[in-house]
Parts: C-alpha cells; structure tokens; sequence
C-alpha cells in the first residue's frame, strides 16, 4: 500500500516532500545525506555545490517559510530543515564524510578511537603530534603545511580504496585523518 | 451559549503587522514595518528610545522617559543584566513594597512597551519579534521570551540581536560578502561573522560576553575620575550617591563624541569642584575593557578559519560603539572597511521589524543561525559531554540513548549543561529532568532515546522515548522549569483573539498557564495517583482535565478559574495520602531510584 497525504490523502510517492495535489510538505520522508544534496557518494565533494545546495535547501524547508501555516507544517519543516544542517555539517568535514559512507556501506565505526590508540597504525602521526607541539611558531606553520599535505594524500588513497570496495582499509585511513585533523584544530 | 461573534476591525490604520522589539539594556526600540517603510513607536514624550528603566512607589509605576532625573536615582535600571543569574531571585521591591524579580520587572516594562505600540497601531492582537543577544545562553533566552509573553507579547521569532543588525543593513545598502557585527550594548558584547549574499543571510559564528558593555564603561571612568578627582574610591561612598554619579558620568562622556577636552563644575559626595575632562583618560580607563572585546573577535576569526583579507567589513551596532577609541582599535587590528553610517540605537530593532515583515508576509530572505554555546549533558565524574556543540547551525536535533546502571531502576536523572568547560559545574546549569516510569529491568536493558532539539529561536526543546521492548512511549519529563516556553507560546497565541481588553486578556493567559502547569503535574503523579486513590476521585480528575483541556482552546477566564479550583479540591485527597505513602517509602527500600547517569 502507497503511502498517502495527511491532508488531502492523495497518494504520494515515498520521495515526495509534497503531495502533488494539495502542495502540504509531507512527514517522515528518509533523507539521504549524499543524495538530498544531489551529490554522488565519494570522498571528494564540491564544497561550492555544497554551500550552494543548503542554502537552496533551507529556502525550501526553514521553518521561517511555514509560520503562517498549522502547527504539524511548522513540525515537520522544524525536522527537515534540522536534518538538513545535520548532513550539511557531516558532509562539509571529510573525516565525517568518510564515516559516513562506511556506515553506508554497512562497517561498524563505534569505539574504532579506543582499539587503535597504540596500534602502529598512529605511530608516525604520534610523532608529528610531538613535533608540533614542541616547535616554535615559524615552524609550527611548516609543520601544519606538511600535515596539509599529509591529509591530501591520505584522502586521494582512501578515495582509491573506496573505488575498490576495501572498507577496512578506508577505515584505518579515517581514523589516521581525524588525528591529523585534531593537530591543526 | 455564545454566538459567534465576527468584530470588525476599528479604523485600524494596518492589520497584518509584526513589531520588532530590541530590549536593551540601556534602551529599548520597537518598530514597525507599514506600507514598506520602517517606522519607529515613539513615547508620550516623541522619543524613539526608550530607557530600560522602572520606578516604583508609593503606589505608583513609571517607566522609560517619564521617570524624572530626581527618580532615576531609586529605580530599576539594567534589568536586562539580571537575566544571567537567575532572573527568578525576587531582588526588587514593587510599587506596593511587594518583593518581586527581574523576571516581573522585565514583565512591567513589556506591559509599558506594549501599550505604547497598542496605541500607536490602534490594533491590539499582532504578532512580534523579539531581539536577544546572541551570546545569550538557553536559560537567558528564554526567560526574556517568558517576561514578553507574560505582558501579552505574541512573539512569533527570537532572533540574535546581532543578526537583525546585519539583515537591516544588508537589506537596506544591499550588501554581499563577509561581514563582522561587532555590536557593543550597554550590557552586553556579541561579535558574529556573517555571509551575506543574495537574500540569504548565514551566521558562520558568533561569540561575545554577556556581561561586557557600556555600563563597565561608565564604572570604569567614574572609577578613574573619583580617584584622581575626588581622592577616594567609588565603593566607599554610599549607593544612592554611586548610582547618581554613574548616572552622571553615563551623559558627560558622550561630550567626548565632539570634543576632545572640556571643563565642568561637578558635585560628588557634597563636594564641589571645576573638573578637567580629557578623552586620553577616558581611554585609557576603558581601554582593557574594548581590547577584551577585540581579543574574542580574533580568537572567533581563528576558530571559523577567516582570515582579515577575507573580511569586508565591520559593521558597528549598539549605543557604546559610538565611542571613538571602538573604531580606532577596530581599524588597528582588523584593517579592513568601517560600516557606521546607520544609527547604531535604532539598527537592531529595524531589523527586527523586517524580518517580522518577511515572517509573515512571505519573502526571498533567508536567516541562518546559529547556537552560541555548546549543550551537553554531565557523565560520570562530573564531566560535560557535549551533544551539541557551539555555532551549529540552527534549528538542530539531537538523539542520544540512555540507560539505567542499577537492576530494577525506574528513573534516569540527567543535568544539562550550557558552556564550553569541560567540568560540567563550571558551565552553565540549565536544569535537570528525570525520566519516570521505566519498567522496572536489569541495569543497562532499558534503552531510552533522549530528543534535544534546537529550534529556530534557539530555544532547547527536550523530549523522550522509552524504546524498550520496542514499544515507543513519550515519557513524561519533570524539569525544575515552571512551564514549557512551546506551552507558554500556544496559550499567549489561543488568547490573542482576547486581545482587545487588556487587562482580562493578561489575567486569561495567566488562568491558562496556572491551569496547564496543574495538569502537567498530575501527569507526572499519573501512577500514584492510580495507586493511592479511589476509583471515583480518579474519575473525577481524569474528566476534569479532559474538560480543563478543551477551555484551554477557548477563552473563557472564569471557566478555566472554576475548573481549576475544582481540579485542585479533587487532588488535596491524593496529596495527602501521598505525603502518607512518602514517609513509608522510606522504610522501603527503593533508595536507589534516583541513581544519576
């Protein structure tokens, strides 16, 4: 059985964010981070497009559009537009963007922080850690620049790895990017 | 029975209108969109701004421009400042001697301000929106949005103070690019980042110090002058003539917007002399004050990546920018563009106004904003966890699953924090809930998912679903807050028809927030009551509430007044047996019921 409109009860499609007939936003429709951005899932994203495609998004569902309407209206735009920020904001950071397709793809993400802490996997990240936190300004901004260069070629790699299916791997990866990622916050 | 009745509007000069109210700390502004043009609601005396200001004796209220200076002396000023700490304390005295709280005081000025702008659009029932500053935790916020529904305010929009500030100016001059908003109050100081183009205005960041403005301006220099002048310090001398002489030194220092040096004859504790006023030591006694500010600007800058050539400018907002050492240490440290060519006072409550105009008219516009401090809850060892950290965009929804840690435990208890410390009790405690009425299961079964959503006015709504067994179930939730500002909302929004006689349309909200908090708490005793008490008087207060409920759509006060007095009789019995059965509990042993997650 199709799923129906709340107001008019026309049917609508499982995608629809608006009955066709009485144009009332519709509830509980799944939102695809990747997909509601108009995005294909990769670990590179036009970041532009991104900016972009929020604001035209949240000119659709942003509460402020619906205060004159009922009360469910006000609702149900309240959660799009907030699921809206929420993928905006998983998507504009690439160690969640990673994240976020290895869950897609069905790999358990929880705890990975905790098992690999003294793993080899962290040592040479240990060690520029180290580095920076001992330096002098002048060489802090090289070393930056050289985790800079570091995280490029990591998300170039992970990239090739997701073409190839190898999850583990991409996982390992995330988990070296968000130590990185923490040295220069 | 009542007829319908259809009123016609009075000679109304507009109906569908939305005011923007900026309450500040030294001045409040309210205006109004008509026919596309702004206009400001002026007082009985023509003025535009209005001091923030309540005097109370001898029977009597007064407020704003009508307090004489004489008077000024014995009242209320800065009330706005009270709402960072616990704006319930009853710290004031009434006309009649009565003790009451910023909260009432806040109340009285919005009853002031609301007749003001009855009388100016010959309407009574219109929507607003109100401003706040935007580093204003959850618990300030909304206590201000309480006070303003409390006189009657139908406040459709919160909106940060800055952020009205820029959508003004960018509607009017028409601007894109990335601005700075460094708006310096009498109380308070927010810096927000904003990108600004096509329509669309987006907050990047903001931060700020709620309890930094032109009030520590003032002490600061009075402080200074009293010292070199006076040869003694500020605090000894008694408080009356301390507020006088602040309230001196608040007007003398805006002789230093056109000159740099000028003379006076001043009294200060019955002494009189002829004093030099130079604006090299008024800078110098404000000076670390505003390199605070500029310290939070930068350190804002760094956390969102912008760097000063990606500025375009800075657009100066509140009365104490007025200042010329703001903008000479602005240009010093940011070297980029100065945009003060709008009057700083009246900027925040216009764009209140078009931004209310756009809410309920419809328009291309967008504003995105953002929450100013991080919300989390307190974990073990008494550490915030953050569930929602600071500059998020908003509105924003949270979901987090929780359990119980003792066999058999039926209530959770969470605290939850505002701030960015990482000690819970060093960030700002906005209240506690405890989730009631789990089934009683070995620990760490019951799975419990916890809502914190931040809506639009960014205000923290908090609902909870028990998930175990799979049967999804609202749980009721008891905070210390008297009642919810969603609540509070609806009931100012069903009275609003009402609007037209004044004092019966307050008195109407008030039977109403008195009849919803009476059926929040039976709610909440829902299983003891059903335990502790006979099957009639159940019925009873089960029909009473159904009854209560449908009144509280409707707007009859002496229904609702009846009803709740009823309502109130039926549960004294349960009351009672209830204290009864507390004191056996004890005996009990079900301690370790409140056992804190």
């Amino acid at each position: 059985m199709g799923k129906k409109c709340w107001n008019c009860k026309a049917e609508v499609l499982p995608k629809d964010f608006f009955c066709k007939f009485c144009k009332k936003i519709q509830e509980n429709v799944e939102i695809d981070e990747f997909e509601i951005f108009s995005m294909d899932k990769s670990v590179f994203i036009n970041l532009d497009l991104l900016e972009k495609k929020h604001l035209e998004l949240q000119m659709t569902f942003h509460p402020n559009k619906f205060i004159s309407l009922s009360k469910r209206e006000i609702e149900i735009s309240n959660k799009y537009s907030s699921k809206i920020n929420e993928a905006y904001n998983t998507l504009k950071n690439y160690v969640n963007r990673i994240n976020l397709i290895l869950i897609k793809s069905g790999v358990s993400i929880t705890n990975h922080n905790e098992t690999y802490k003294n793993s080899e996997l962290l040592e040479d990240i240990m060690e520029i850690q180290e580095e920076f936190m001992f330096a002098e300004i002048d060489n802090k901004k090289k070393i930056k620049k050289r985790i800079k260069k570091l995280i490029d070629e990591i998300l170039l790699d992970t990239e090739e790895l997701y073409k190839k299916g190898d999850y583990n791997q991409m996982l390992n990866n995330s988990i070296r990017l968000s130590y990185l990622s923490k040295i220069l916050n | 029975m009542n007829l319908l009745t259809i009123q016609e509007p009075k000679n109304s000069k507009v109906k569908n209108v939305c005011l923007g109210i900026d309450f500040g700390t030294t001045n409040s502004v309210c205006s109004v969109i008509i026919n596309e043009k702004v206009s400001f609601i002026k007082d009985e005396n023509s003025k535009k701004l209005i001091p923030t200001i309540v005097y109370y004796k001898n029977g009597i209220k007064k407020f704003g421009n009508n307090i004489t200076e004489k008077e000024v002396v014995n009242s209320i000023r800065s009330v706005k400042r009270n709402f960072l700490k616990n704006p319930n304390n009853k710290i004031f005295f009434d006309e009649n001697e009565k003790k009451i709280s910023a909260i009432d005081v806040a109340k009285d000025f919005f009853i002031y301000l609301k007749s003001l702008c009855d009388s100016y659009l010959e309407l009574k029932g219109y929507d607003c929106v109100l401003t706040v500053p935007a580093y204003y935790d959850e618990k300030a916020r909304s206590e201000i949005m309480r006070s303003a529904f409390m006189a009657g305010f139908n406040i459709k929009r919160l909106i940060n103070e800055p952020t009205s500030a820029a959508f003004a100016y960018g509607i009017e001059k028409n601007k894109t690019g990335t601005f700075f908003v460094y708006d310096l109050g009498g109380g308070t100081f927010d810096i927000s980042i904003l990108k600004l183009s096509d329509g669309v205005f987006k907050v990047l960041g903001t931060s700020g110090d709620p309890i930094l403005g032109g009030d520590d301006f003032d002490l600061s220099y009075a402080n200074y002058l009293v010292k070199k002048n006076f040869h003694t310090e500020l605090e000894k001398i008694n408080i009356q003539e301390q507020k006088r002489f602040i309230g001196y030194v608040k007007k003398i220092k805006e002789n230093f917007d056109l000159k740099n040096n000028f003379e006076e004859n001043v009294t200060f504790n019955s002494i009189s002399k002829r004093i030099k006023f130079k604006r090299d030591e008024f800078n110098e006694s404000i000076y670390r004050l505003l390199e605070k500010t500029i310290k939070i600007s930068k350190s804002l800058c760094e956390e969102l990546e912008i760097t000063d050539d990606k500025v375009d400018g800075i657009i100066l907002v509140g009365g104490s920018t007025r200042c010329k050492l703001v903008k000479e240490m602005l240009k010093e440290y940011f070297n980029t563009k100065i945009y003060d060519d709008t009057n700083p006072d009246l900027v925040v409550s216009k764009g209140a106004s078009l931004h209310g105009n756009d809410l309920i008219n419809g328009s291309k516009n967008l504003l995105l904003d953002v929450t100013p401090l991080s919300l989390g809850i307190e974990t073990m060892g008494g550490l915030m966890e953050k569930i929602i950290s600071r500059n998020t965009p908003i509105p924003v929804i949270k979901e987090q699953t929780f359990t119980t840690s003792e066999n058999g435990q039926t209530n959770i208890k969470i605290k939850i924090f505002q701030g960015e410390r990482e000690i819970s009790e060093n960030n700002t405690h906005l209240g506690e809930f405890i989730l009631a009425g789990l089934e009683p299961k070995p620990a760490g079964i019951p799975r419990v998912i916890v809502r914190f959503s931040v809506d639009v006015d960014g205000i923290l709504v908090i609902t909870a679903i028990d998930e175990s067994s799979g049967i999804k179930k609202d749980l009721v939730i008891k905070t210390d807050n008297e009642i919810n500002i969603n609540d509070l909302k609806d009931i100012v929004e069903s009275s609003i028809q009402n609007a037209e006689e004044d004092i019966s349309y307050r008195m109407l909200i008030e039977w109403k927030i008195k009849a919803k908090k009476i059926i929040n708490e039976i709610n909440y005793y829902k299983k003891d009551i059903e335990k502790l008490c006979e099957k009639k008087n159940i019925e009873n207060i089960s029909n009473l509430i159904n009854m209560l409920k449908i009144e509280l759509n409707k707007n009859n006060k002496e229904k609702i007044e009846q009803l709740y007095n009823k309502l109130n009789k039926e549960t004294e019995i349960f009351a009672e047996k209830k204290i009864g059965s507390e004191f056996s509990n004890l005996v009990g042993k079900n301690t370790k019921d409140l056992t804190q997650i």
